[in-house]
């Protein structure tokens, strides 16, 4: 068991953040369909959690509460899934190497368990980000 | 087809005095007269309140037209897409009330309208729109300033067309053609490779008038007599306008006039004048002669003459301008095959029962014996036509030619 | 009596479904079912009718919260924003109509603009490998009536084209496929086994981030040249079974999307699938199509292609001319450098969709939001302008991922009083003449 894990992030669309998003950035769908991370089970026995459980998950940008869940579409050890959405995109590298578009696939990220933190919802995320919330 | 002018312009009168008229139809040759329009049309004379244009020093005609050119559509916008090079240098700005203009051969729909207009032309005919993509087409044509547009709907590998000819259904083609016209406010009947380019769906072609369709069993003959059949039957004010199977290849000479033979007996029926039933277009690319690109040389004068001599066909030359373009046409295998001779990247769309479009980047390099003789035949072809009221002058811009190259002319800005 | 309206647009992904039922009610404000739309597509219709809608401009007051504001007042802030900015980012796009756009463009000529739409962060890279290599491709009923190789390459339509596998790609009896998806060899390329995989007849997993050499070996394959015994995890000897039976077939298309696009290489990845496709025409019939997800993206690239000859990312700033140049003039980057005074969003939602560092440098100018919906940018926006919800309250012109143009329709009125994209843009534009004549702000 460790404390920490290091995965290579993939940030894709899936049919529950699609739905999310029409039913409304702000609706308990968009949530629950974007705030997690999908996770091998082997990476899951490695940090020692049981699925469901919160981490933090941290690139070279920044870090994001997500629920670790168990994926439907089979991983490879190693590889972890957080849907798009503000989520995942605090902690994408907004690299473009003259391209135009950021690492939304492909980049490092640690994984810790953080059970007992609170996922913002999707306007907090950002705006913490921006230091526009006011605690 | 329509006018993009304001109401408000439709309804004035104006006089345009002081300029040198040429008229040839009524043989005016530089007469210093005065032209009066109202509500749109020349008239005889205009009120007192006619806005004056001065034109000292000025030549007044007819504005120019430009029978065939790719100038708006899909294949247009996406030559426009894949070619980001081509506005290098190319995007500015004129002084006053203009949008910006870019592209060197492929124009910008603003620089379109802007540069036919500096140049005259007050029409220009997109000769390719595929049905299923019109309203793109009429899109872009909305966009147009100042020059008005239409554009013909392709026939010639229609699923519907050739099920219906094979079937010999003449009036069913007519009404299919009618719906077609309708749905796509299109102007006329267009045929490019004839079934070659739904052979083309499976990599295949049709490159003589008796290759048959793939699955459909239907020859290019076939197809272009029904399709001059149908169109005599709707009494349309255009011909049948034909772009030949086997396009720029050497000896296809063969393949242009067996095509134009097909016309041969039959007549035009219609209420507008025409005694025409087939225009075969950018016949330059149509009159090669030779076994290869080794012995390439002119058959403008096995076409020309055969043309002269029969009287109910009209023909555009298809001229073609020693310099960088940007050649697109339905005729998607042609585009297959050119890319495979200057591997220049290449674009291709079939489009689902109707027809495809290609495009590759090309280079008319004067050095080149072939294309110097492409452009020799452009000239043969209208110095050898007899009638020049059956030869339009065109480019297929921009296809062989950046029509608007000549503001390349102009000098710095 | 409640009315039903056929042969509604979908306005969620590029599929662009045509074929959408719904019931209204009698007064024409409310839709009560969808038909035949999926599950996103059914979402989006049943959001109009959900309570919360936002129907008047709000603006945001310094203790964070928002304020409801005329939508004059609003139009006039936004004019002004503009007006004053050297370099305006105008961001979106890509969920609006044709007509909204046109006009759109002539604000930013005006202003000095830059106008980019969703590829930037989408199919950006695919539009990069398309100007360097050309794309051999076709319309979807090219598809559905000929196609019996289909590779699915990086995209996961299962999940972002619901209901492209059934009307087009894998299961329809087209008309020189009569034995549907019994008749088609299906193939899926991914880094995991999706749920689109698990309908293919073969599955080739690849390693993350490979992509381009396992279509570098698959080209090479192609070419009948020697291969590595394993390119990005996958087997030689699999590389040449699967290239041979596509050779076999007599109409092949690679569908591609994100897994390609986002990954390292990004364009790159897209060039050599290209390059495969054009080498594999040697051998039989063969295209390649980008699976578009916004459903007027493709639109928004048509429009700025014949207004100003590119298909993204246009820099309009100098207001003279018009310059595309990826990395210099794409919205990310743009933020990311700072490049801009001012952001001017419509029908996105970049706080959702870009990388945090883009918004953070977004958040510090002065921003206007004009969308349906409260979303991650609209509150952290000075001024979000709602406005009726395109393809479903009000019409306009929409192009499809193979780029074919279906009119989106009106099926219910937008809530009282609410503008269009195109009436508030009019507007905006207006105003804009009304300053720049009085000499600027």
């Amino acid at each position: 068991m460790e404390k920490k894990i290091t995965l290579n992030l993939i940030t894709c669309r899936t049919i529950q953040q699609g739905v999310g998003m029409e039913a409304g950035k702000t609706s308990q769908k968009y949530f629950d369909a974007c705030t997690i991370i999908h996770m091998h089970p082997e990476d899951m026995k490695k940090l020692g959690i049981w699925k469901n459980t919160n981490v933090r998950v941290t690139s070279s940008v920044g870090s994001v509460i997500v629920k670790a869940v168990e994926t439907r579409e089979d991983l490879v050890p190693g590889l972890g899934h957080i849907p798009m959405g503000p989520w995942a995109n605090r902690i994408v590298p907004a690299y473009t190497y003259s391209t135009g578009e950021p690492c939304f696939k492909g980049f490092p990220v640690d994984v810790e368990i953080a059970a007992n933190e609170p996922i913002m919802n999707s306007i907090d995320v950002v705006k913490d980000a921006c230091g526009l919330l006011r605690k | 087809m329509s006018s993009s002018q304001p109401e408000a312009f439709k309804m004035s009168e104006y006089i345009i005095k002081n300029g040198h008229v040429f008229d040839p139809t009524q043989g005016i040759k530089g007469d210093k007269t005065d032209i009066a329009i109202k509500d749109g049309k020349i008239v005889d004379k205009a009120g007192s309140g006619a806005k004056v244009i001065d034109a000292k020093g000025k030549t007044v005609m007819a504005g120019a037209l430009e029978v065939h050119a790719h100038v708006a559509g899909p294949k247009v916008n996406a030559g426009r897409w894949y070619r980001p090079e081509d506005k290098h240098f190319d995007s500015h700005k004129k002084p006053g009330i203009t949008r910006i203009e870019g592209g060197k051969s492929i124009p910008t729909v603003f620089k379109t309208g802007y540069e036919y207009a500096r140049m005259g032309f007050t029409f220009a005919m997109e000769a390719a729109m595929p049905p299923l993509y019109a309203r793109h087409v009429h899109e872009e044509i909305h966009d147009t300033p100042i020059i008005d547009e239409g554009a013909l709907p392709v026939f010639g590998n229609n699923w519907f067309i050739l099920e219906y000819i094979k079937n010999e259904e003449i009036e069913n083609t007519a009404a299919y053609i009618s719906w077609i016209l309708r749905q796509t406010k299109g102007y006329g009947v267009k045929c490019v490779n004839p079934g070659g380019t739904e052979a083309w769906a499976w990599g295949l072609n049709c490159l003589s008038i008796h290759d048959p369709v793939p699955y459909f069993d239907i020859t290019p003959a076939e197809i272009i007599t029904g399709l001059i059949k149908a169109n005599e039957f709707l009494g349309l004010p255009h011909s049948m306008h034909l772009h030949q199977n086997n396009l720029g290849n050497p000896g296809n000479y063969t393949t242009t006039i067996d095509s134009l033979k097909l016309a041969e007996g039959l007549k035009a029926k219609n209420n507008f004048g025409r005694e025409q039933v087939l225009h075969s277009t950018h016949i330059q690319f149509h009159s090669y002669k030779g076994t290869n690109w080794g012995d390439f040389e002119s058959g403008a004068k096995e076409v020309m003459d055969y043309v002269n001599k029969q009287k109910n066909l009209t023909i555009d030359t298809g001229n073609v301008t020693l310099d960088e373009t940007t050649t697109m046409t339905a005729d998607g295998p042609f585009e297959h095959h050119l890319h495979s001779l200057n591997h220049l990247k290449w674009f291709n769309v079939d489009v689902e029962l109707e027809t495809a479009a290609g495009i590759v980047p090309f280079i008319y390099d004067p050095d080149n014996a072939v294309f110097a003789s492409q452009w020799a035949v452009g000239l043969e072809i209208a110095l050898y036509a007899k009638d020049p009221m059956r030869c339009f002058i065109t480019t297929d811009h921009p296809l062989p030619a950046c029509l608007l190259v000549a503001d390349v002319q102009e000098g710095p800005r | 009596m409640p009315k039903v309206v056929t042969d509604i647009i979908c306005p969620f992904c590029g599929t662009l479904c045509d074929d959408i039922e719904c019931t209204v009610s009698d007064d024409n404000k409310t839709i009560l079912q969808v038909r035949n739309a999926c599950a996103i597509g059914a979402e989006k219709f049943n959001h109009q009718k959900l309570p919360g809608r936002v129907t008047r401009p709000r603006m945001r007051q310094p203790d964070g919260s928002f304020k409801e504001v005329s939508y004059d007042d609003a139009i006039d802030w936004t004019a002004k924003m503009l007006v004053k900015s050297r370099k305006t980012l105008m961001y979106g796009w890509a969920s609006t109509s044709c007509q909204a756009m046109s006009i759109g463009h002539e604000i930013a000529e005006k202003v000095g603009g830059i106008v980019d739409n969703c590829a930037t962060v989408c199919h950006g890279s695919s539009l990069i490998a398309i100007e360097d290599v050309g794309v051999p491709s076709c319309t979807l009923g090219e598809v559905k009536n000929r196609a019996d190789r289909v590779v699915f390459w990086g995209c996961n339509p299962a999940h972002a084209h619901p209901r492209h596998m059934s009307r087009y790609s894998i299961f329809p009896r087209g008309f020189f496929t009569v034995k549907g998806h019994k008749g088609r060899k299906i193939y899926v390329v991914d880094c995991r086994y999706t749920d689109t995989a698990k309908v293919a007849d073969t599955f080739v997993q690849v390693k993350q981030g490979y992509d381009y050499e396992l279509l570098n070996a698959f080209r090479t394959a192609a070419r009948g040249e020697a291969l590595p015994d394993e390119v990005g995890g996958v087997p030689k000897e699999k590389i040449i079974e699967i290239v041979e039976e596509l050779k076999q077939g007599r109409f092949g298309i690679i569908f591609f999307g994100m897994g390609l696009t986002h990954t390292m290489g990004r364009n790159h990845n897209i060039d050599i699938a290209i390059n495969l496709t054009r080498d594999m025409n040697d051998f039989t019939k063969f295209n390649i199509m980008a699976m578009r997800g916004h459903w007027n993206v493709t639109g928004s690239g048509q429009v700025l292609g014949w207004q100003y000859g590119f298909p993204y990312a246009v820099d309009l700033s100098r207001r003279d001319q018009a310059r595309h140049q990826t990395g210099e003039t794409t919205s990310v980057d743009l933020l990311n450098r700072n490049e801009v005074e001012a952001c001017f969003y419509i029908a996105t939602d970049p706080g959702a969709h870009f990388p945090i560092d883009a918004m953070v440098s977004s958040s510090k100018k002065p921003t206007v939001t004009i969308d349906p919906h409260i979303n991650c940018t609209t509150e952290i926006s000075d001024i979000h302008i709602p406005v009726a919800m395109v393809g479903v309250e009000t019409g306009g012109c929409a192009y499809r991922m193979d780029n074919v143009p279906i009119e989106t329709r009106k099926v219910v009125d937008a809530p009282e009083g609410m503008l269009t994209d195109e009436e508030v843009l009019t507007r905006i534009n207006k105003r804009v003449d009304e300053l720049l004549a009085a000499g600027g702000v």
